[in-house]
């Protein structure tokens, strides 16, 4: 089941890349730019939720290396 | 939400806003911030002022050690770079001077000594440009914005307008437009290309409802001596008018590249200027001396018989 | 006269077919014809300006000085008497925190970044797990009402190249019986005029732990501790359309050290010894993120998927949505829902029966199995500026987390009584000049 799961990420994935070259020229850049559509537009929440879900939880956040940690229980 | 009009003149021209907005205060505010920004560029690269940053660039002429700029500058020295190497050197923000030679309300023809010594001081390529440091090595050396700043304004301000969240405008500066949004139902911007041959009219019309406009024309000033035809667009290596086109327009994503494709195919000539163009990938318009209109851009506006 | 009307009417017609053509060149350059390298020259070249191409020019260092302020209070819900032992405290954690960030431009290809944290901490913290009366398990809760404070600082700085652009950074966190420090190097570079971007990134963390009250009162707390972790990540984005973009990033991460919980205690076979974990963990996440643009709604959709597994057996699926919906310009509104679910780790239990052969065991609710739903609302209002003048928005935030072993996507036989429930509220400001 795991593997499945894994295996239909892999894909979807792969397939948006391939599909995804489409004709997007530099300048057309305007709705991208936009705040709203960061990886990340509110970087102090989500550090902050990311460090909760980090210590409350069993996983590790992801999308980045390295940064410390803390004795939070 | 109506449509709202702000006259200015800025640059030396008759410039417009014309903008949609939720209020009228609010389509005044953002033309008060548009109109600010395009006074600032003006004053910042005028050459008409000794305060301005273009003066400034120009005093240091024969100076080793040359000047700093920030980062505005370094940007459009960096594109006035890469135009002049796209262009094969004919865009060249350092020929300025060669107008010096010209006196259109003469009609005396420079003698070769004149042009000879406004060449020994005209060429990007003698230029040393090192980010954040530009020298110009001979005295007399200039740089001219005049090619870049009134676009580039355009582009800026359409961009500001964006910023402040307005959705539909188009900016008109001198003729050099660039849209910030189409009309609200969705219609595009009707704009009306000038006949060089009674400039008062349009002989094309072009729907743009997103990027910009550009045209150069070379119908403004001129002089026929011995029955030839001599403009005031200047080809920087020779010193001497092109023979060429009588206007070219250009649509692209940006004001900045249109007006540069534009002042390009102007330089390249009647021969080599339609060909760039069409190589190049931008749609185009160009009309001849004789009157004669090619290129993709545009709907032909019926002639009165 | 009447060749003029058809001439008129074919004009129309021409017309009408021009102006759908200008006005889709203008929008993507002559169709057929690729844009030449000329036209890509000026294009990236006029795109280096800050401020009219709509700040897509993300490869420049900022040109404005940003700082954000937030405080935030986190409140765990107090557990219900059922999963408690009698006579242990129920109330759990709650913490408020400051958070403070700047980031400015320095020297010409440079920017940086500082980050400060400052929070104060109070509460139970879950001790063990024992049988309760009718055979169920319930949680024990230290009776210490901890309050501590923790500091965290952190800094980075930025160069950029004309393509590529490199990170270092360092930090730090402290509190009374722990203290980790760590720093790390990223870099990105972009292809494809910028379409696609690939990330690097290299870090590490070295943290020393001062349990407290280890000596005469918790005999089984050690000293004093450490542990030391590196992590490696990778990442590719690429924007698919005008307005959607995918990046997807996989991290590795190996810790060796003191990776138990010195405060926490295990039944095993009766007794309640230390929470005891390997002194390794190889840890693995893949996180995918989707940015898409609704124009006609003039809203965005976030959505993010994050699968984890680590050699303790733990496996997780986090999935993430947010709808950024903004109204009048200044107004905008973030409702978003998280799910998480979890496996447990190998070595956990609610209590050993029998001593585990390789002596690793924990009860701690954070191994264990279970799901977790979460909502959250976001509103924001705000003004955005030009340089010379400031931009500033001001930020509301809400979220409620609900853990349970139902929410699990397996199926959880027995559910961990120390599952966690909190509110998070924060407010924000932020501004840049």
């Amino acid at each position: 089941m795991r593997r499945t799961t894994a295996w239909i990420c892999v894909l979807a994935c792969a397939l948006a890349f391939a599909s995804g070259c489409a004709e997007v020229k530099p300048w057309e850049r305007e709705t991208l730019a936009r705040r709203d559509m960061a990886w990340d537009p509110d970087p102090l929440a989500s550090q902050f939720r990311s460090h909760i879900h980090w210590s409350k939880e069993g996983s590790l956040p992801g999308g980045e290396a390295g940064g410390g940690g803390c004795g939070c229980n | 939400m109506r449509i709202q009009r702000f006259p200015f003149r800025a640059m030396g021209s008759p410039c417009a806003l014309h903008l949609y907005a939720e209020s009228d205060a609010r389509a005044e505010a953002v033309a008060c911030r548009a109109i600010a920004e395009v006074a600032r560029l003006e004053g910042k690269y005028t050459r008409y002022r000794d305060d301005s940053e273009t003066a400034r660039i120009n005093r240091s002429a024969g100076d080793p050690a040359g000047v700093e700029v920030d980062a505005e500058t370094a940007a459009l020295l960096d594109y006035a770079d890469t135009s002049h190497r796209e262009s094969g050197g004919l865009f060249d923000i350092t020929s300025g001077i060669l107008r010096r030679a010209w006196d259109f309300e003469s009609r005396r023809l420079p003698a070769a000594h004149e042009i000879a010594a406004l060449l020994d001081r005209v060429g990007w390529d003698r230029i040393r440009w090192e980010r954040p440091r530009l020298v110009l090595p001979l005295e007399g050396m200039q740089v001219d914005f005049g090619g870049l700043v009134k676009e580039y304004a355009a582009d800026r301000v359409a961009e500001l307008c964006r910023r402040l969240g307005l959705r539909h405008g188009l900016v008109d500066l001198g003729g050099d437009l660039c849209v910030v949004g189409p009309h609200p139902n969705g219609a595009a911007w009707r704009l009306g290309i000038r006949d060089p041959r009674s400039p008062e009219t349009a002989c094309a019309s072009v729907a743009l409802s997103q990027g910009a406009l550009a045209s150069s024309g070379d119908y403004e000033r001129f002089m026929i001596v011995d029955g030839r035809r001599y403009g005031h667009i200047l080809d920087p290596r020779s010193g001497w008018p092109v023979d060429g086109l009588a206007s070219v327009s250009v649509v692209a994503p940006h004001c900045l590249i249109a007006g540069t494709a534009s002042t390009v195919a102007m330089l390249k000539g009647e021969e080599h200027g339609p060909r760039w163009l069409d190589e190049l990938g931008l749609p185009s318009l160009r009309i001849t001396r004789d009157g004669v209109l090619t290129g993709s851009l545009g709907e032909r506006e019926e002639r009165a018989a | 006269m009447s060749q003029s009307r058809s001439v008129r009417r074919a004009a129309r017609r021409r017309s009408r077919r021009a102006e759908i053509e200008a006005d889709r060149r203008g929008r993507a350059g002559a169709p057929g014809a690729r844009p030449g390298s000329t036209l890509a020259a000026l294009t990236s070249s006029a795109l280096a300006f800050s401020g009219i191409a709509g700040s897509a020019a993300a490869d420049a260092p900022t040109d404005r000085y940003s700082s954000d302020y937030s405080f935030s209070y986190y409140k765990e819900d107090s557990l219900p008497s059922s999963k408690v032992a009698p006579g242990s405290p129920t109330s759990r954690y709650e913490i408020e925190t400051h958070q403070f960030q700047m980031t400015a431009p320095i020297f010409d290809r440079m920017d940086m970044n500082v980050n400060v944290l400052y929070e104060s901490m109070s509460g139970a913290t879950p001790w063990f797990v024992e049988e309760g009366a009718d055979g169920k398990p319930v949680q024990v809760m230290s009776g210490a009402t901890v309050s501590e404070k923790r500091t965290d600082a952190k800094l980075s700085t930025s160069y950029y190249f004309d393509r590529a652009k490199l990170t270092g950074s360092s930090g730090f966190s402290i509190e009374n019986d722990y203290a980790s420090f760590g720093g790390g190097l990223a870099a990105e570079t972009h292809f494809n005029e910028k379409r696609t971007t690939l990330g690097g990134a290299l870090g590490f963390s070295i943290d020393y732990l001062d349990p407290t009250d280890s000596n005469s009162e918790y005999p089984t707390r050690p000293n004093s501790a450490d542990k030391q972790s590196v992590s490696v990540m990778a990442s590719l984005s690429q924007i698919l359309a005008r307005g959607t973009a995918i990046q997807s990033s996989a991290t590795y991460q190996y810790q060796t050290g003191y990776l138990s919980d010195p405060y926490k205690l295990v039944s095993v076979e009766g007794a309640n010894v230390a929470d005891s974990r390997p002194d390794e963990r190889n840890q693995f996440t893949w996180l995918t993120r989707l940015r898409h643009r609704v124009e006609a709604m003039n809203a965005s959709v976030h959505l993010d998927y994050r699968f984890y597994t680590d050699d303790w057996k733990l496996t997780s699926h986090t999935a993430e949505l947010a709808w950024y919906q903004t109204f009048f310009t200044n107004f905008r509104l973030i409702p978003s829902l998280r799910y998480y679910s979890q496996s447990q780790a190998d070595f956990y239990d609610t209590w050993f029966d029998i001593a585990p052969a390789d002596g690793y065991a924990s009860s701690d609710y954070r191994l264990s199995p279970y799901g977790a739903i979460s909502w959250r609302i976001q509103a924001e209002y705000g003004m955005q500026g030009w340089p010379g003048t400031m931009d500033w928005v001001l930020s509301f935030a809400w979220e409620r987390y609900l853990s349970d072993g139902d929410f699990a996507l397996g199926k959880v036989s027995v559910e961990n009584p120390g599952l966690v429930n909190w509110n998070l509220f924060s407010v924000r400001f932020s501004a840049s000049f």
